[in-house]
């Protein structure tokens, strides 16, 4: 029977695999028992001066014990916990190695001298992106439909007239005020939405210029405006905006490097994904 | 330099406490000074509730419930008497009775709102709210109603105190008058209080408080400059006559948010001490939207009604007003009591953000939440005091 199971090959096998288990538990063990944690003298500093930055002052002595402390006891739960397996599967970790990745993938490759050239081609190329917003300067009588109940038609109509014959006329006494103004030169469309109204501001986007017209509708109720000095919004010159044009270039490197950087990922780290069967209604 | 204080409604009796919040003495007047000096301006509205009034402090109050978080702070819950030190209306009226007894007022706050988000996102419409955190964003995702705000660390006492994200209010905003939109212009419209606080809408509202303003004054086209030649804009100190037995006057003019809902009312709170020593408030209207009248009690009971359909989430400005305009002076004024008056101004009812988050994204709106609310805006008071 010994004799049997001594020619066995899984009693080889088995006697063998025992063997190295055993080796490699001696092995391991040693190591386990005994690893340092060393805390340089450089380490110090480091531990020291973020104690500085967050209280604005040196550490005493015995803080800076603490700290050190802190420092050990957070290495060794550390240690322990990667020998354990405990950042494995981890989402946490996940997300901070993911972040790390992209902070890899970000300085792939070096920015290049911003040459005022390529700054200026860079400008021209994405000029939508740097364009100022449409400027106009409005005038406005504003008329509440409350107080002028019926008459409101009648009186738009000889106001407009009013002012058709007479563009110069002085407005300040025109109409209702409360808290709107007479004239608003030179004001960005977005402003003037703060004030008017979407619907408002559509609505005279498109008038034409230098004449008396209306009425023109917004939430608050009729107005008549005169509308001027209409100016496209421009673009700006490299000088006036450099460090924003600098900036938005460099980041369009970034992104194209941080691009190139995850295309080459894919490619060795090709996705399988399962998607669940389209249910067709 | 100046500081802003977060809201006190969820400060569990710190916010307007009757003793220092280090020293733990009663407050005194040097207490009273340093306090105005640093924290000239108070967030009184904001997404953890609002902070103007508490029903229980007014109960006459009808619009005093609005946005009320009154379950306790972060580590537990409220107890009896806490409520009294929390909202502004209180702190002002006590603020009166201070200045009487120190010399000098310690709650001569303006009021601003603010959106207290931490989403780096200033949303504070109903219509698009972007939530107080990041795990609130707009989504069908349960954290969007259910996360929880406050209550989290367990009371003292065992209670449940919790409030959750469905409870936040999409507000709040500070406006600010000023000659320009420059920072410096800005920074002194704020040190001397001319500032306002809303729920979350770009509504604009405008006071001036004086002893010689007629009523076709409210119609003049130079009002701003005629208001600050001959009276006080909010936020500051109305002197004493040099008339006897005449009562202060005041003009007002609100208009809505040029995108969303119409007026239903502009308001002043009064509050005063009388000869005792003992604080009062009384709320009037001073103009109200279509045919309703204002009694003789200064009050207008009828509300403006209500457009909000729940289950489209719409409104329309059928009812309210664009605008409203009031000229008013003080029917019970005595010029031997220290008082104060601030604007309010409400918005018709429209839908609360829970009620267009139920629609929009086809889940159930919850239901310790109302379906619609009258937004509205605060002014920093104009205060009065006797000739000392």
């Amino acid at each position: 029977m010994i004799k049997k199971i001594i020619k066995e090959p899984l009693f080889h096998f088995l006697c063998l695999g025992g063997l190295i288990f055993f080796i490699s538990e001696l092995w391991r063990g040693d190591t386990q028992s005994t690893e340092q944690i060393v805390v340089s003298e450089g380490k110090i500093k480091h531990i020291s001066n973020l104690f500085e930055k967050t209280w604005q002052r040196k550490p005493s002595s015995q803080e800076l014990k603490d700290v050190v402390q802190e420092y050990v006891l957070e290495q060794a739960a550390y240690r322990e916990g990667v020998r354990l397996g405990l950042d494995k599967n981890d989402i946490v970790i996940v997300r901070r190695v993911h972040q790390k990745v992209d902070f890899i993938a970000e300085k792939n490759t070096t920015l290049p001298y911003a040459t005022d050239d390529l700054l200026a081609a860079y400008l021209k190329d994405n000029a939508d992106k740097f364009r100022l917003e449409n400027r106009l300067s409005l005038k406005q009588v504003y008329f509440d439909p409350k107080k002028h109940g019926n008459n409101i038609q009648d009186n738009l109509t000889s106001t407009l007239a009013t002012l058709i014959k007479k563009p110069k006329k002085n407005i300040n006494e025109l109409g209702e005020r409360y808290l709107f103004k007479p004239s608003y030169p030179n004001k960005r469309l977005s402003e003037l939405n703060n004030i008017f109204g979407n619907k408002f501001v559509n609505a005279i986007e498109n008038l034409p210029e230098n004449t008396w017209q209306g009425p023109v509708l917004s939430g608050f109720g009729m107005h008549l405006v005169y509308i001027e000095d209409k100016q496209v919004g421009e673009l700006p010159t490299l000088d006036q905006i450099h460090s924003k044009v600098l900036r938005e270039w460099q980041n369009s490197l970034r992104e194209q490097s941080h691009k190139q950087y995850y295309d080459e990922l894919l490619k060795r780290y090709p996705a399988v994904i399962h998607w669940p069967e389209q249910k067709t209604p | 330099m100046l500081a802003i204080a977060h809201n006190g409604n969820v400060s569990n009796g710190l916010m307007f406490d009757d003793k220092g919040f280090k020293s733990k003495k009663p407050l005194d007047l040097d207490y009273a000074k340093r306090r105005m000096r640093a924290e000239p301006l108070y967030e009184v509205t904001q997404m953890k509730g609002d902070g103007e009034a508490h029903p229980k402090l007014s109960p006459n109050d009808e619009f005093a419930d609005f946005e009320t978080w009154d379950k306790g702070s972060f580590q537990a819950a409220k107890e009896a008497g806490m409520i009294e030190k929390e909202y502004a209306r209180e702190a002002f009226k006590r603020g009166l009775q201070y200045e009487e007894k120190l010399g000098a007022n310690p709650f001569k706050f303006g009021l601003i709102g603010s959106t207290d988000s931490h989403t780096t996102i200033s949303s504070t419409t109903a219509d698009n709210f972007f939530g107080k955190i990041s795990q609130a964003e707009p989504s069908k995702n349960k954290n969007r109603f259910n996360e929880m705000v406050t209550g989290y660390l367990p009371d003292p006492k065992g209670r449940n105190y919790a409030l959750y994200t469905r409870h936040t209010a999409a507000a709040g905003l500070a406006a600010v008058w000023a000659r320009d939109n420059t920072r410096a212009a800005l920074f002194e419209s704020m040190e001397r209080k001319e500032v306002y606080a809303t729920t979350g809408t770009r509504l604009k509202v405008r006071v001036f408080a004086g002893w010689d303003f007629e009523k076709n004054d409210i119609n003049r086209h130079d009002f701003a400059r005629y208001g600050y030649d001959n009276g006080v804009p909010m936020g500051a100190d109305l002197s004493p006559s040099k008339y006897k037995n005449k009562a202060p006057k005041f003009l007002v003019r609100a208009s809505r948010d040029s995108d969303w809902a119409n007026l239903d009312r502009i308001q002043i709170i009064k509050g005063w001490t009388d000869a005792k020593g003992d604080a009062h408030e009384r709320v009037y209207d001073l103009a109200v939207s279509g045919d309703r009248k204002i009694a003789s009690n200064g009050r207008c009971k009828t509300p403006v009604g209500n457009t909000v359909n729940e289950k489209n989430a719409t409104f329309d400005n059928s009812i309210g007003e664009p605008v409203l305009t009031a000229y008013w002076q003080d029917p019970d004024f005595n010029a031997s009591q220290r008082a104060f008056y601030y604007v309010r101004v409400l918005e018709i009812p429209t839908p609360r953000w829970t009620t267009y988050d139920a629609k929009f994204f086809k889940v159930e709106r919850p239901k310790d939440v109302p379906v619609s609310i009258q937004e509205r805006a605060y002014t920093s008071p104009i205060w009065y005091s006797p000739k000392s």
